[in-house]
């Protein structure tokens, strides 16, 4: 039903009645008028009465978009387009009033304006702005479509991080210069000055058997073309396989398209029971540490194809407690490749999201460091939403590591993200160097089912593979008062883990 | 005290018993002005949430509530607005002037009578809040995003009006006539 509403909006409406590729013969007489999508007994005597009068008229589009403006205007839930079809004669033709329901179409319902073709895009406003090819190809490419509120509006945002968010963007659609045609106007500002902010990244986490992280808090300041300087404070036990609690802050400047980075963080580390009597009885241990300090540097640049570049070094110093006490260097070079791609599905209510990234990290003796390694890791998510209340997810993960990584390389699963069920201190209490893991995930409306498969192991001893099925409750993409639906700002997930002796695990907050 | 509705903002609050529902009566309720407005005529989605609440006292604890979102929009060609109700029934009007607009997003407004005790008073709070059009965009919430809103540099204050009325008793409201041929509820 939605493909032929398209269908029926774009010939019929956006199109314009000179440009389909029949076209109706000057003077050509209405040989009948029918009416479609609504039964004409809907309509009072009178606009039924002005429908029948054009039968016997020379055809004019004025004329007979008038009369099929009356059909709205009785029956506002619904729109009229007009279609000229060949008549029985070469001088005759045939007119059809095509009604449909509004609600019926997502776009339509979101906004009227859907309807009409977008027949040019500009920049405007009293500011220079930034545009890459890539960001410019995709604004052109509305061109000629029917006018996509989600899709413009994603592009607006995209203008603004180009410019480094130093930016207002005001989009605006104006008439064009056909009838049923707008033109996408986006009008772009210098932003204020200064801006200071303070958030909360994330709600933090729970999972029953490996305790709580607490809400990251992040202060920061920014100057337009002067950069922003932040400070954060965390404590996590999820991603790595210690417990980092500390503060970390920086300076970043640039843009979306060229930046450069610098921070530096200071963390304490804990380790479970599990880890340290791992780390006592392997060899294979690299050694746990009490503290972490990193003084990182990287420059992130946009490349052609949607692609992110980042290259840097990490300078990180190891206050060591096993296997002997002192200080270690685990300094590395790092490297990332990624891409993000989203378009709107065929209908224009859903949109298809995919995005990869490649990681590199490699310590080496030339930069000083004690830990000889390096580290690859691969990451694939993909989106596929459906409306607003359908969401399908699948990721994948595969990581290798060789030489001797430090703890915080190792890779681990089995927490709030990966093998949901397994307890990660249980899997590997010292993680392992080679990592494979797959989620796929359903979610309608607040409900979500997942399904996790992955293993972990260390290079030269065999590894087992692991599965775990799950469900929870939460929302995505909340707005406005369901800001306060306790589904948006908690969600809750069981993740059962199979053919194990583990328990399941409760995961709240993610 | 069945005619003490207090007029705020300009419009006045009535209520009336419909079988097990109260049905909410709003008059001259000017929603479509200023900024959202003018976000309107450049041709963008406006998001009103609207929501009536029955209250214990004028500022007292919420005995049951229903919220209504509407999307706006307004055809740059034929001048018209239109009015799409998401939640709680989805509704779409179209080709309405502002005024048919506006009271289309105070019409039908109606609240569970079940929560309400018959003999105690108790109020009624209709307010409405334009959405920000940046919470508007798709993508996850949590309570960091909620601080994030609370927390940053305020721009324009939050559109948006309340008005009360009260206190009513529900046995000595006015009830809706049943359609002639309808079951009695």
């Amino acid at each position: 039903m939605k493909n032929l509403l398209l269908i029926f909006f774009v010939v019929s409406v956006g199109s314009g009645f000179g440009q389909v590729t029949w076209q109706v013969l000057p003077n050509a007489i209405i040989e009948r008028v029918d009416i479609s999508g609504v039964p004409e007994t809907r309509l009072s005597m009178e606009l039924r009465a002005d429908i029948q009068k054009l039968v016997g008229q020379p055809y004019n589009a004025d004329v007979v978009r008038q009369v099929a403006d009356g059909i709205p205007i009785e029956l506002p839930e619904y729109i009229a387009g007009v279609t000229p079809q060949p008549g029985s004669q070469p001088d005759r033709v045939r007119v059809i009033l095509v009604v449909a329901k509004i609600a019926d179409n997502d776009a339509l319902r979101n906004n009227i304006n859907s309807r009409y073709i977008v027949d040019a895009v500009e920049i405007g406003g009293g500011f220079k702005t930034k545009i890459s090819d890539s960001l410019n190809t995709d604004l052109q490419s509305m061109v000629g479509k029917n006018l996509d509120n989600t899709r413009a509006e994603e592009l607006r945002n995209r203008i603004v991080k180009e410019n480094g968010g130093s930016v207002s963007v005001n989009r605006k659609l104006r008439r064009g210069n056909s009838p049923q045609h707008v033109k996408i106007v986006y009008e772009v500002e210098k932003s204020d000055n200064y801006n200071f902010g303070f958030n909360i990244s994330g709600l933090g986490a729970y999972q029953s058997r490996q305790g709580f992280s607490i809400p990251d808090l992040k202060v920061s300041a920014s100057s337009t073309g002067k950069g922003k300087l932040w400070a954060e404070i965390e404590n996590d036990p999820f991603p790595l396989i210690e417990r980092y609690a500390g503060w970390t802050g920086g300076y970043t400047l640039g843009s979306e398209s060229a930046r450069f980075d610098v921070s530096y963080a200071s963390y304490r580390a804990q380790w479970k029971e599990n880890t340290l009597q791992a780390d006592a009885q392997s060899g294979d241990s690299p050694g746990l540490y009490r503290l972490r300090d990193t003084l990182a540097t990287s420059l992130t640049a946009s490349l052609p194809l949607r692609l992110s570049a980042m290259g840097g070094v990490d300078f990180v110093e190891l206050q060591m407690q096993t296997p002997t006490l002192g200080f270690q260097k685990a300094n590395a070079v790092k490297g990332s490749l990624s891409s993000t791609h989203s378009r709107p599905t065929e209908s224009g209510s859903g949109s298809h999201s995919f995005e990869w990234m490649y990681q590199i990290r490699s310590g080496t003796k030339s930069l000083d460091s004690d830990f000889v390694y390096t580290r690859h890791k691969w990451t694939a998510s993909y989106w596929y939403k459906r409306e607003s209340n359908t969401v399908f997810y699948a990721s994948f993960l595969a990581g290798r590591a060789t030489g001797t990584a430090p703890m915080f390389e190792r890779f681990s699963l089995g927490s709030v993200t990966t093998l949901r069920g397994w307890n990660k201190y249980e899997i590997d209490p010292l993680g392992g160097n080679r990592v494979l893991h797959g989620t796929a995930e359903y979610t309608y409306k607040f409900l979500t089912g997942f399904y996790d498969v992955g293993s972990i192991w260390t290079a030269g001893q065999p590894g087992t593979t692991r599965h775990s099925v799950g469900f929870g409750l939460g929302m995505n993409g909340c707005k406005g008062k369901q800001f306060f639906n306790p589904l948006c700002l908690v969600s809750i997930k069981v993740g059962f883990p199979i053919n194990g002796a583990q328990r399941p695990a409760l995961i709240v907050g993610m | 005290m069945l005619t003490a509705s207090l007029l705020v903002l300009g419009q006045s609050l009535g209520v009336r018993v419909d079988g097990e529902r109260l049905r909410i009566d709003i008059t001259k309720a000017r929603l479509l002005v200023g900024e959202p407005l003018e976000r309107l005529h450049d041709g963008a989605s406006v998001t009103y949430i609207v929501q009536v609440s029955a209250l214990t006292a004028r500022s007292g604890s919420v005995l049951t509530r229903t919220t209504y979102r509407y999307v706006i929009s307004y055809d740059i060609f034929e001048e018209r607005f239109q009015v799409s109700r998401i939640q709680p029934a989805p509704r779409v009007l179209s080709h309405l002037s502002m005024a048919a607009a506006e009271a289309a997003m105070v019409d039908s407004l109606e609240i569970p009578a079940s929560s309400i005790p018959p003999d105690r008073p108790f109020w009624i709070r209709w307010e409405y809040q334009v959405e920000d059009p940046s919470q508007s965009a798709d993508g996850g919430m949590s309570l960091g995003t909620l601080v994030d809103v609370f927390s940053r540099k305020a721009s324009k204050g939050p559109v948006g009006g309340a008005s009360e009325s009260g206190p009513f008793r529900l046995r000595e409201l006015p009830r809706v006539a049943p359609a002639r041929g309808a079951s009695n509820p």
